[in-house]
């Protein structure tokens, strides 16, 4: 199914990292991955093929922005956009920036408007 | 010669003033001619004999006669100075014939002596019983008196009191207190005909002259000052028939100096009045002056006026440690001086030259600085232009106040309720996903109840997030710390936005949304995002409180550079008292409107916190039974940038 849209999350939640991959699968039939861990996410993102990563920002050991720093200064993953999943509202608009975010998606999201809400950031 | 000239005074006065009335009644040309004649023949006479009072008043006469004479006829204002004219004339004959006669009881000499210290107490005397007593005492040398007094006459000219009382009998100068109307007595009459009496013989119970029971003369000289009678100056002998013709006439030349010194003492009392208020005035800005210093004493800012002079007109304890230079240096010193002082205490070299450049400005500063002299601290400073009344710049107060507590304070609350929502908002996404994977069949078909359970669960979770999102905007826009990157938005996709939003609540609701555009579209200066959340804010507002079947119409239009959207509802209407306080968090109605409308009331608040970080105005305009209305209004975006 080369047309199936794929995607990684990264959150430290567990729950929520189900949650998100049921609701994009469900509602918009993606092929979803997940990782537990910032160093998971980017060690799964160099080994498969993806159309976006969501990434949460607030995650013990290295937060969203390091892991979107990493995946972006990688060739291998440096062209996938990435979206942060974010429950803060006070981000610094420079820094996202600069580590070259696609686009945010705020928590709560609507559950039935995240897919479209992620593909609007992509290309 | 002059002695007959003297004795005829009285009757060719006479005749004038006969004259004078008659023609009072009525113009008539034989009247205005006998007027003309007599007056003439005085004035030439009375100009051969050295009499020049006498000869300027006859001459006036004579030459009102000859206008009316030439004109046939003659008006009221004619009437009145021909009548003071005689009066005048009067006045005169009996200086001349004071100045003629010699050779009686007392010396000619003497009482020009006398008359020409009275004048001299004209420059020295500036009250009125000082003048009158010194009066009296000097006429003792040349007039018999067992009384002399001054009465005045009130305000009303109804009666006239007893000023000042000399009584030889008691030693001096005595009170008097009583008043006698005007209406009544000799001297009730000098006043009201404005003319010198001397009696001869009167009944000794006129009680300013004489309380014996027996009869006695007096004489009576009326004062005036410009041209009204203010009162009159008596005297009183125990004899019958004392006075004189003479004396009587020196008595009006004693009168007149008098009026004259008190002219000249009413003008001194009015200078030296003003001169009084204006110390009373100093002494009020004084007192104004040690408040207001004794105020900027006690503030725990450091606070210091500057001079339009450039110069430290006023400084506090606070400042003097702020500078690190005495208070008493401080002081005078010039505002370069001190900015030297200020230049190696900022921690940015910049926050030096915005203040040297508000001192020097007409506009406000006001802003946090970081200082690191006389302590690492941030000051919250101000830097304003102080006017007077009419909006001439008098100088600029500079302030400092030590906020780093405060700023600490909001940091960390800021801080804590950023992390609580942050912390309420994950569990909240994870509940809310949930709900909807289930409402959405993720788990299978649902069956009617557990259906309906799960949408109140869902519904709930809604309002839960909204509170939490509310209550952190809230806090950002309180610690002025929402980012406002203002562009420029189109009003109709806002309002068709915020339309779009609330349709599917308004549905459900059984409410009609009437968007009424104008005709032309309407762009404003402020944050897409922002506008939308105000619109929404008050459109659900609006739906929120409309009867089912009812209508929430929004109007929009420009109005003065600014663009105002209306959105009116067929609720209950507002009472007046709470048209202000519903702007306040946590403000609704009554409690039964919370349970009834859901929400937490504050979403007004937010809006009108965000209009107002857009430099605009939210207002409200209701009565109960009517409805709401509510109003936007944003600054457009080509009049914020032309």
């Amino acid at each position: 199914m080369a047309d199936t849209f794929r995607a990684l999350i990264i959150d430290d939640d567990p729950d929520l990292l189900r949650l998100v991959r049921w609701t994009l699968e469900f509602t918009a039939g993606w092929d979803v991955v997940t990782a537990g861990s910032g160093a998971a996410g980017i060690e799964l993102a160099r080994s498969a093929t993806l159309d976006v990563i969501l990434v949460d920002v607030m995650m013990p050991e290295m937060d969203g922005y390091e892991v979107c720093r990493r995946l972006k200064a990688d060739p291998a993953t440096g062209k996938v956009p990435i979206i942060l999943l974010t429950a803060r509202r006070d981000l610094n608009q420079a820094r996202l920036a600069e580590v070259g975010v696609a686009g945010v998606v705020l928590k709560p999201f609507q559950p039935d408007d995240l897919a479209r809400q992620v593909r609007e950031f992509c290309p | 010669m002059r002695a007959e000239f003297a004795a005829g005074l009285g009757l060719r006065i006479e005749t004038l003033r006969r004259a004078v009335q008659g023609l009072e009644g009525g113009f008539r040309s034989e009247d205005a001619q006998a007027l003309y004649r007599a007056a003439h023949s005085l004035t030439g006479t009375a100009a051969s004999f050295g009499a020049e009072g006498l000869a300027h008043a006859a001459g006036d006469l004579e030459d009102l006669a000859r206008s009316w004479l030439e004109r046939g006829v003659s008006s009221p204002e004619e009437w009145s100075a021909a009548a003071a004219a005689v009066a005048e004339l009067d006045l005169a004959a009996r200086e001349y014939r004071a100045t003629l006669q010699s050779g009686t009881a007392r010396s000619s000499a003497a009482r020009l002596a006398v008359v020409g210290e009275l004048s001299s107490l004209i420059h020295a005397a500036v009250d009125m019983r000082e003048i009158f007593q010194g009066a009296i005492q000097k006429v003792q040398r040349v007039l018999d008196f067992r009384r002399a007094s001054v009465v005045l006459i009130d305000e009303a000219a109804r009666h006239y009191y007893i000023h000042t009382l000399y009584d030889r009998a008691q030693g001096g100068f005595v009170p008097g207190e009583a008043v006698f109307p005007v209406e009544r007595g000799v001297t009730g009459e000098a006043i009201r005909v404005g003319r010198p009496i001397r009696v001869d013989s009167l009944a000794g119970t006129e009680g300013i002259l004489l309380q014996e029971g027996k009869r006695i003369s007096a004489m009576i000289v009326p004062l005036h000052v410009g041209d009204r009678v203010i009162g009159a100056l008596n005297f009183g002998h125990e004899n019958e028939g004392h006075y004189t013709e003479e004396d009587l006439d020196w008595a009006v030349v004693l009168g007149r100096q008098i009026e004259t010194s008190l002219y000249y003492s009413k003008l001194l009392s009015t200078i030296a009045q003003q001169r009084e208020a204006l110390a009373r005035e100093h002494a009020a800005v004084q007192a104004q002056r040690n408040q207001l210093e004794a105020l900027i004493d006690a503030s725990d800012a450091a606070i210091m006026l500057v001079g339009p002079d450039h110069r430290i007109a006023y400084a506090n304890a606070e400042m003097a440690t702020l500078v690190g230079i005495p208070r008493e240096a401080v002081l005078g010193a010039s505002v370069e001086s001190l900015q030297r002082f200020f230049a190696g205490s900022f921690v940015d070299p910049a926050a030096l030259a915005a203040q040297g450049e508000a001192l020097d400005g007409k506009a406000t500063l006001h802003d946090r600085v970081d200082l690191a002299f006389p302590r690492r601290a941030v000051y919250q400073r101000v830097v304003a232009p102080v006017r007077d009344r009419g909006g001439a710049l008098l100088g600029h107060i500079v302030l400092y106040r030590n906020v780093t507590h405060e700023v600490a304070v909001e940091r960390a609350k800021t801080e804590f309720v950023s992390v609580v929502s942050h912390e309420l908002r994950t569990p909240m996404t994870s509940v809310k996903t949930s709900l909807s994977l289930l409402l959405g069949g993720a788990a299978g078909p649902l069956e009617a109840a557990p259906r309906e359970l799960l949408e109140i669960a869902l519904r709930n979770a809604d309002r839960l997030i909204r509170l939490v999102n509310d209550l952190l905007d809230l806090s950002r826009l309180d610690a002025g710390r929402m980012e406002f990157r203002l562009e420029p938005v189109s009003l109709e996709d806002g309002i068709a936005a915020g339309l779009e939003t609330v349709a599917a609540f308004a549905k459900e609701q059984g409410v009609t949304l009437v968007p009424r555009p104008p005709v032309e579209p309407q762009v404003v200066q402020g944050v897409r995002d922002r506008v939308l959340q105000v619109f929404v804010n008050l459109l659900a507002n609006a739906i929120k409180f409309s009867p089912r079947g009812g209508q929430v119409e929004v109007r929009w239009w420009r109005e003065e550079g600014y663009a105002v959207t209306e959105i009116s509802d067929q609720g209950p209407g507002i009472p007046a008292d709470k048209l202000v306080t519903i702007f306040e968090p946590f403000t609704q109605l009554d409690s039964s409107t919370t349970r009834q409308h859901g929400g937490a009331g504050l979403g007004l608040t937010i809006s009108q916190r965000i209009v107002q970080a857009l430099g605009g105005r939210v207002w409200v305009d209701s009565e109960v039974g009517s409805g709401a209305r509510f109003f936007v209004r944003l600054p457009l975006a080509s009049a914020a940038k032309p």
